[in-house]
């Protein structure tokens, strides 16, 4: 059933052209993702976003000084009866790379219990609300 | 402020350095879901102990501080705003990179003159097809078209300033294209022109974004090929910044059939010959084309059509494929799709060609 001749003109686009043309913008809606649905198969992709900042802080005697460019990052419970020697860590992560439905996100770091005899430490990790502390300026003076 | 409560704990221990793991997959999600992209952790110690613990920093050379997020790759529908674009089930969101190759895919891509044309993006910073949402409040307006038997009736919500592809004064498609994001409708039109207080136009086709329903076989739409128009554009958004198109899109061939196959209901041909593609023909990209040398938009559109393919749409120039206009694309990024020659294709197996 043809019912009328074809309808997008064979338009040879030029930079004269495209300047008269200018469309409005659209506004709308941002595309993002669902979550699969049940029974749909998901196929599972993996990706390792590396922290935007990192630092670890000092409390006591180092508390002002700033430790965000060294090449680790320590953390320490001296406890009540030895206070002054604790150390934290704050990380920044930044998933605007991140497409599609996450369905999980874990913290990966490299490292162990600086002791030749044997230790075991519960290590906990929290949530920050800052976003914008500085790598280079944050200590345990102005920690979060 | 630092939290009270902790996401999770691990035990570190004394042995050799080693990859230790905490889960926040509810927090990040719980922040991804606000909109907040960007956060922030803090790692503390509660066994109280003269040793420190030492993890490698993002300054170290190797195994720096990570977040290993897993993503579902496939599944799920495109969405804009709170409206799925049809949905998981719907032709348009089908992954078709494993459907057998068309027998006859040879003899259609040498009538779309495959061996010597390359692809190019229809679509830019000021060129491509407008589209706008509309709240379900929009108020409705009556229509008019010329071709009212296939046309749906009237009213639309259609602002009296929706954008009309190629500019108020435009002399070709005109195709106004409008989502209305409280009934998940969409609303598309050819050849549109405001007469106050409504529109009179070529055609007009609504489409209930939540429905696998097609358009009667030989009805129109607002493309040649009775298909929808605005799920089948390459938008700004999802190959740009989410670098990903879970969705098929849409293309233009010069000579086509006087035949459709579904999801396509109308052809706009007088030709019978069997090689030119029907409406509805779909295509991809073969997975063997490598896409490494391109950029991540690029990137991104030419995944979505070894994925999802693209559907001959309406008659046009060969290998048009059909974008939003926005101005967030960069041009001289799109451009590189000007590299990928249509020979790099092949017809996924049609299905059952109607006259």
């Amino acid at each position: 059933m043809w019912s009328r001749p074809s309808r997008t003109l064979f338009v040879v686009l030029s930079s004269v052209e495209l300047a008269g043309c200018a469309g409005a913008p659209p506004e709308g809606g941002s595309a993002s993702e669902s979550p699969a649905s049940a029974g749909e198969t998901a196929e599972a992709l993996s990706t390792a976003v590396v922290a935007l900042a990192d630092a670890y802080v000092r409390d006591g005697s180092s508390a002002s000084a700033n430790f965000g460019t060294a090449t680790s990052v320590v953390v320490k419970n001296s406890g009540a009866a030895n206070s002054g020697f604790n150390r934290w860590i704050y990380l920044r992560f930044d998933l605007s790379s991140i497409s599609g439905s996450v369905s999980t996100a874990k913290l990966r770091l490299f490292g162990r219990v600086d002791n030749t005899a044997s230790e075991s430490h519960a290590t906990a990790v929290y949530p920050v609300a800052s976003t914008t502390w500085s790598e280079t300026g944050i200590t345990g003076t102005t920690s979060l | 402020m630092t939290g009270t409560t902790a996401l999770s704990t691990t035990t570190v221990t004394s042995v050799a350095a080693a990859t230790y793991e905490w889960d926040a997959t509810a927090y990040v999600k719980s922040e991804l879901a606000a909109g907040r992209k960007v956060f922030s952790l803090a790692l503390k110690n509660n066994t109280t102990s003269s040793s420190t613990e030492t993890f490698n920093s993002r300054e170290a050379s190797s195994n720096k501080p990570t977040l290993q997020i897993d993503t579902a790759t496939t599944g799920g529908s495109p969405t804009i705003g709170p409206c799925a674009v049809f949905p998981s089930t719907n032709e348009w969101n089908r992954n078709i990179s494993a459907d057998p190759v068309d027998p006859n895919s040879a003899n259609y891509m040498a009538a779309m003159n495959a061996s010597t044309t390359f692809l190019h993006p229809d679509f830019g910073t000021t060129f491509g097809i407008p589209w706008i949402t509309v709240p379900g409040s929009q108020p409705k307006v009556p229509m008019t078209f010329d071709i009212s038997d296939e046309s749906d009736p009237g009213p639309y919500p259609f602002p009296p300033n929706a954008p009309i592809e190629g500019g108020p004064s435009s002399t070709g498609d005109r195709h106004v294209l409008v989502l209305d994001t409280g009934s998940c409708k969409l609303y598309e039109t050819w050849d549109s022109h405001f007469v106050n207080p409504g529109w009179h136009c070529g055609s007009g086709a609504i489409f209930n974004l939540t429905s696998n329903a097609l358009r009667p076989d030989g009805f129109t739409s607002a493309d040649a090929a009775g298909l929808p128009i605005l799920p089948g554009l390459a938008r700004q958004a999802e190959a740009a910044v989410a670098h990903r198109i879970n969705h098929a899109l849409r293309f233009t061939v010069r000579n086509t059939q006087r035949a459709f196959v579904h999801p396509a209901t109308h052809f706009a041909s007088s030709s019978t010959d069997v090689n030119r593609p029907p409406m509805g023909l779909r295509v991809r990209l073969k997975a063997s084309f490598n896409i490494s040398g391109f950029n991540a938009t690029v990137q991104a559109i030419l995944t979505g059509l070894k994925q999802y393919g693209m559907f001959v749409a309406d008659n046009g120039s060969d290998w048009f494929i059909t974008g939003e206009t926005n101005a967030q694309w960069n041009d001289s990024e799109l451009n590189q799709l000007k590299q990928v020659p249509a020979s790099a294709f092949e017809v996924i197996k049609l299905g059952t060609i109607q006259h």
